[in-house]
């Protein structure tokens, strides 16, 4: 179901396409303005459903979703474009409200910015997301094949794909990014902090769970290890770490 | 259940019935006429047959024997007798009371039966002549009226008195459960209410019972429903709230940074704007924060919390922030503790007690931060400022939402009014206690939490 779009249309445009959607058609229209002069071009969408749409027919690059949509779920919105694509996705939440930042992410988007926001901020989570998955698209034709391999999983750093056993297990940018980071490290724990770095492209803030939503999610994705112990082990409140069978846990 | 109300009208209940149980046996004893059987019992045919034999068996067996006849006498049909010769003394040689000589007397002297009786007792001699020309009187006497009671067999009385406990005790059991039932119901749906859980109704469980009750958990339902709907309708209002105000403050920040891409552009004018919007946001997020407080239906997350390593880190942010004041901010004394709470709420109350501090404090002094062990199962951290203190009668009113002490003092400092409210609420939440004191130069506020120690 996941189609390679970003890399098809990235090499065609040099204008990174962003979708907004929520329902405040005069913020959209400021955001657009703001966006434009920092060489994006945005498109706003107040309707969840055609959102949907149109971010599944493939012609942005990023979408900035507003979760607290009138009528509509924002959530709802997020789990359709999931289940269809892998398109980054930034979401605006309300300030102090960590439910719903946790939602979000547990349905998959790669990060969030709680609304009011700063434009220049807003810029920077953009960028931070985008640079992970261009990089990945442009590398994915020109780098030489990399595979990492821990137990029965193969991660194609290449080609983007991550296998266990026989099975095609489907990750996010930023789901990608993280397991990167932790199997390049295994066996050593990665704190919390560089794996925000390294992945959302920004530090954490305090009272940030993005990270442990997103590693718990991984976890999830790649089920246990074959002799039944946990792949990737906490350490409550320093970071994380990448387990090998048969080498005892550092726990 | 089995406790209070129940047990009370269980117990009361009781014991009424069975006081009047026993003060209605006791009347109708004292009422009645003797019953028939007694009367037989006392008959002169059988007060002669009795001394006859009586005197039979003191010829017989002597003494001995006739005070065993007569003590089996007594023990089969309560006549208490005695065994008198014609000179009035007693065969058995025990002393004769006036009275029941005098009766003896009598009846030696008639031949006859005699009779003699009061409110208790009754007493009847027979004299009888036997063969040999001797001449006995058998006097008998037996309770009558309330000491009757006394006398009957123990058996028959406990047996009555039984019967009265146990039938009184199951009435009773009935009864109060009939009373408290319903007020179970009622008292688990106001827990469940005052926990929250605003669909909780009593119709349905009361059953078909008509009376105050009923009348009681229809008005409570109605309460539920009325409180239902006015929560649900603030919540929804907080929503929107917080939809609609914070629309146009996102377009603001939104049209401010587009003003800082024009080159020219006021940039100080447009940091004093940024500011106001983010003082703006910080407030409506702070009254959002407080009516979810309030409202008692936020769930507050609760996970054990190292109190030290939250002081240390408000501290050292305050204390940042605060030396591009000339002003300090010191941590004098800590130990560890582990405290069970909400780690964003129980953070920004510390942090709205430092911070108030560094803005009181006066430039040059510094903040006193102490994290202190209070006995076995609390904590107190204490703020200490140097800034003059507040004036005495404000102290009480310092929690409330937007007091000002002075509207000078406030203004210039950035104050927004209700920081020291969401403290109060938050430490309150946390089953915990806030004070502010004045001391020599300053004002000292202190949080009091429930805390383990490793």
């Amino acid at each position: 179901m996941f189609n390679e779009t970003v890399a098809s249309l990235s090499a065609q445009s040099p204008v990174t396409r962003v979708l907004l959607v929520d329902d405040d058609a005069e913020l959209a229209e400021l955001v657009g303005e703001y966006l434009g002069r920092e060489g994006f071009s945005l498109e706003a969408e107040a309707d969840g459903t055609r959102a949907v749409d149109r971010v599944t027919s493939g012609d942005h690059q990023l979408v900035v979703l507003d979760v607290m949509l009138p009528g509509v779920n924002g959530f709802d919105v997020l789990r359709s474009i999931r289940a269809a694509s892998r398109i980054p996705v930034l979401m605006l939440t309300a300030r102090g409200d960590e439910v719903d930042r946790i939602v979000g992410l547990e349905l998959g988007a790669d990060d969030y910015l709680s609304k009011p926001f700063n434009p220049r901020e807003l810029v920077a989570r953009i960028r931070a997301v985008l640079r992970r998955t261009q990089l990945d698209a442009r590398s994915a034709g020109d780098r030489p094949t990399e595979r990492l391999s821990i137990d029965d999983v193969l991660v194609d750093i290449s080609r983007r794909t991550v296998r266990r056993g026989d099975t095609l297990v489907e990750l996010t940018a930023v789901e990608f990014a993280l397991l990167e980071l932790l199997m390049r490290a295994a066996g050593t724990v990665v704190r919390r902090d560089d794996l925000a770095r390294g992945a959302l492209g920004r530090s954490l803030l305090p009272f940030d769970r993005s990270i442990d939503v997103h590693v718990s999610r991984v976890r999830k994705k790649l089920g246990p290890r074959p002799d039944g112990g946990e792949r990737i082990a906490t350490l409550r409140a320093v970071g994380y770490l990448y387990t090998r069978a048969g080498v005892p846990s550092e726990r | 259940m089995v406790r209070g109300v129940f047990v009370k009208i269980l117990l009361w209940f009781w014991g009424a019935l069975v006081l009047v149980a026993l003060a209605l046996e006791l009347t109708i004893t004292a009422t009645s006429t003797p019953v028939e059987v007694r009367v037989a019992r006392f008959s002169d045919g059988v007060l002669n047959a009795r001394a006859r034999d009586a005197v039979t068996i003191f010829d017989r067996k002597g003494p001995g024997g006739l005070a065993h006849y007569l003590r089996n006498l007594e023990r089969d049909t309560r006549i208490h007798a005695i065994l008198l010769d014609s000179d009035g003394r007693d065969v058995a040689g025990r002393s004769v009371t006036p009275k029941v000589l005098a009766v003896a007397t009598r009846a030696l002297d008639s031949g006859q039966t005699e009779m003699e009786a009061d409110g208790q007792t009754a007493i009847k001699a027979r004299a009888v002549v036997v063969n040999d020309g001797r001449r006995f009187v058998l006097v008998a006497s037996l309770p009558i009226g309330l000491m009757r009671l006394l006398h009957d067999g123990p058996t028959a009385q406990g047996l009555r008195l039984l019967a009265v406990l146990a039938t009184a005790a199951a009435a009773c059991y009935g009864l109060a459960r009939y009373v408290t039932r319903p007020l179970a119901i009622l008292r688990s749906a106001t827990r469940a209410l005052a926990q929250g859980d605003l669909a909780v109704r009593v119709g349905p469980t009361m059953g078909r019972r008509a009376d105050e009750f009923t009348e009681l958990g229809r008005d409570f339902d109605r309460m539920a429903g009325r409180l239902d709907a006015l929560v649900t309708a603030e919540r929804r209002l907080l929503r929107d709230i917080s939809h609609e105000l914070r629309s146009p403050l996102a377009r603001l920040n939104v049209a401010l940074g587009l003003a800082r891409q024009q080159t020219g552009a006021d940039q100080g004018a447009l940091d004093r704007i940024e500011r106001e919007a983010e003082r703006l946001n910080l407030l409506i997020g702070q009254l959002l924060m407080l009516a979810r407080m309030e409202s008692g239906v936020a769930t507050v997350v609760r996970e054990p919390l190292d109190l030290m390593a939250i002081v240390h880190e408000v501290v050292e942010d305050a204390a940042f922030e605060a030396k591009s004041r000339g002003r300090s901010v010191q941590i004098t004394e800590t130990c560890e503790a582990l405290v069970s709470g909400d780690p964003e709420l129980l953070h920004s109350a510390v942090e709205n007690v430092v911070r108030n501090a560094v803005r009181h404090t006066r430039e040059g002094t510094a903040v006193e931060v102490s994290l202190r062990r209070q006995g076995e199962a609390s904590v107190v951290i204490r703020v200490r400022d140097h800034g003059g203190g507040v004036p005495e009668q404000a102290l009480p009113y310092i929690f409330q939402p937007f007091y000002r002490v002075g509207d000078a003092r406030e203004r210039g400092t950035g104050g927004v009014g209700l920081g020291l409210t969401i403290v109060h609420r938050t430490i309150r939440l946390h089953e915990g206690m806030v004070c502010a004191v004045n001391v020599p130069e300053g004002l000292v506020v202190e949080l009091t939490l429930p805390a383990r120690f490793a």
